[in-house]
């Protein structure tokens, strides 16, 4: 996959440096400076993966602590809006973005010649090296992935469980009462926890899900803004169907972008296991 | 008198009718419960799943859907006596908008989370706030045409900025939650929003009932009315008590449901000829009424489609027809 984008990138790079060959002082030193990036979770790879001071813009959500594991990194960083006439004023000589939204801007760049990288969405845990490894060499930071890399797999080595007939099962549910299912990351890092996905993706109805409860249920932390999306987390019959001790709290920023920090989300669920009572574990 | 006109009336058979389809809506629903075991459970305080379901989930939507039907009835019976309009309803009027704005406003702004009773206290003055535009734009006594054309106006107002509110608020999921607001949804609510919507709902009914006879003298014209001792203006007349009755019942109960429409003008029109065509006679009729239509129309949102129809566009389907109808009737005898 990296080979993919390696071309298109050293095509415009060079281009780059020759129109504004006076500029790059050392030749060697043939990284992007100035890295935009148009999609929160690639905002979190760029803040984990190049230098501060290459880092030219980053989208609006990176500083939101609601959805951003690296929110407080983001402060203080410039913020590009995902609209071309803004994305050229950032001058970028490299712009970093998902393969979904953004399309315009992502146009433009490539119409003024700027490099591009589009990264592939992440739907499990096994997707964070590929990403790392495509983003670090993008940004000039094999080593630096390689090492996040490294990290990455020892600690999800010693959080795996596996998953047998007899696990418990789990339901994440998401705004809307809606409840997360196969294909996304919740799903597996309910697995890599050792629980049975109860979930479907589809909207959940409360009826049903008290009369047949799961194991454990999943849901976000309170929000800090309210709505009646989030509210049916708080409904007085999951309360009193669950309790505390089957109902586990995992902050959705954690879930948002497959990143190493999805691993924190494991180790809840982990801790969420041993406390489940008799008969459910 | 009064006592036989009730019992000679409708209402029986509509209460019976709200008894009927009340314990149906208990006793049916996404799952199969043992209705007596539940009721058990929930009488010995232990937590089962039937006990919860039952309790925390069917009773607050059979609750909220007959005093919000109720409320939606009887305030549209006012409404039309006291304006002498049959196309008068607290939703055509903007009144059910006005209570949402309110509710919209203090809900997502997280003041709800920490004043208690904000949501029906905002409900109650986004209502008043709409009912008093409604007056001064076009006066008591207006023509069908000017009032309901002043009501239209001020309702899409209202729509317009709940829409704008849910778009500059902080949560993400607010500008989606249009839908509820401006239809209306009685899906997942619980026993706290019941206990929200209660207090203004009682009083502002008590207002509403108490305010049957002078209604019946207005039918006889102001004049006639004033020299009864009905009087209309003053800071305790008539118009106080029914814009204050109209507006505490409707701004809390939609300060929980969202704006349902159509329930007020339906209900008193279905019921009119029943009651011999006496205002006050048509009050307690209209109240199960408006129950009974909420009823219907919840359980045909979830033979539709489960959660995600909202319990407005059901009356709409109804009631819009009823609405034509109106109008045509109205034309005929303008001619």
């Amino acid at each position: 996959m990296p080979g993919l984008f390696q071309p298109v990138i050293r095509t415009t790079r060079s281009l780059v440096a020759a129109l504004c060959g006076l500029l790059v002082v050392s030749g060697a030193d043939a990284r992007p400076h100035r890295v935009v990036s148009l999609n929160l979770c690639t905002d979190e790879l760029v803040l984990m993966l190049a230098d501060r001071s290459d880092i030219a813009g980053l989208s609006p959500l990176a500083a939101d602590c609601t959805l951003s594991v690296l929110c407080l990194s983001a402060q203080g960083l410039p913020v590009v809006p995902a609209n071309g006439e803004r994305l050229l004023g950032a001058r970028p000589d490299l712009v970093v973005s998902g393969t979904f939204g953004a399309d315009r801007a992502r146009a433009v760049a490539g119409t003024a010649g700027i490099a591009t990288l589009a990264v592939a969405p992440a739907t499990t845990l096994d997707d964070v090296p590929r990403q790392i490894t495509t983003v670090a060499h993008a940004l000039g930071q094999d080593a630096r992935g390689a090492s996040l890399i490294a990290a990455f797999r020892s600690r999800l080595r010693a959080l795996a469980m596996p998953v047998t007939n007899e696990a418990p099962r789990a339901v994440m549910l998401d705004a809307n009462a809606y409840s997360a299912g196969p294909g996304t990351l919740a799903d597996s890092v309910m697995q890599i926890s050792g629980f049975r996905d109860a979930g479907s993706g589809a909207r959940l109805s409360l009826e049903r899900l008290v009369a047949e409860p799961p194991d454990l249920l999943i849901r976000d932390a309170s929000p800090a803004a309210p709505s009646l999306a989030e509210a049916i987390a708080d409904h007085p019959a999951l309360r009193a169907r669950f309790g505390r001790d089957r109902m586990a709290i995992v902050p959705g920023n954690l879930l948002l972008c497959a990143l190493p920090q999805s691993l924190d989300a494991v180790a809840l669920l982990e801790q969420a296991r041993k406390a489940l009572p008799r008969g459910h574990s | 008198m009064r006592t036989r006109g009730i019992l000679s009336g409708p209402t029986p058979w509509l209460v019976l009718a709200v008894v009927l389809c009340g314990g149906a809506a208990l006793a049916h629903g996404d799952v199969s419960l043992h209705v007596g075991q539940a009721v058990a459970d929930l009488w010995a305080g232990r937590r089962s799943a039937g006990a919860i379901i039952l309790g925390e989930l069917r009773l607050p939507r059979l609750l909220l859907a007959v005093f919000v039907g109720g409320t939606l009835g009887v305030s549209g019976a006012v409404l039309q006596a006291y304006f002498r309009n049959p196309l008068a309803d607290s939703g055509v009027l903007g009144i059910s908008g006005g209570g949402a704005l309110g509710a919209v406003l203090v809900y997502y702004t997280g003041l709800s989370a920490r004043v208690p009773l904000a949501m029906p206290g905002a409900g109650l003055l986004g209502a008043l706030g709409a009912t008093a535009s409604l007056l001064a734009l076009s006066g008591v006594r207006a023509g069908p045409g000017l009032l309901v054309l002043a009501g239209a106006a001020l309702s899409s107002l209202f729509a317009s900025l709940l829409a704008l509110t849910l778009n500059l608020v902080p949560s993400p999921y607010a500008a989606y939650e249009v839908m509820h607001w401006l239809m209306g949804s009685l899906t997942d609510r619980t026993l706290h929003d019941v206990a929200i919507a209660a207090p203004g709902i009682a009083l502002g009914l008590a207002l509403l009932f108490a305010s049957g006879p002078a209604l019946d003298a207005l039918t006889l014209g102001d004049e006639v009315a004033t020299s009864m001792g009905a009087v209309r203006s003053g800071p305790f007349g008539t118009q106080t008590r029914i814009v204050l009755g109209v507006a505490l019942s409707v701004g809390s109960a939609v300060a929980v449901t969202g704006t349902i429409g159509f329930v007020g003008l339906m209900v008193p029109h279905l019921l009119r000829a029943q009651t011999g065509n006496v205002p006050s006679r048509l009050l307690v009729p209209s109240f199960f009424g408006g129950a009974l239509l909420l009823l219907i129309a919840d359980w045909l949102t979830r033979l539709i489609g489960g959660a995600t129809v909202q319990i407005g566009v059901v009356t709409a389907l109804v009631g819009a027809p009823v609405f034509l109808w109106q109008v045509l009737r109205l034309r005929r005898s303008a001619l």
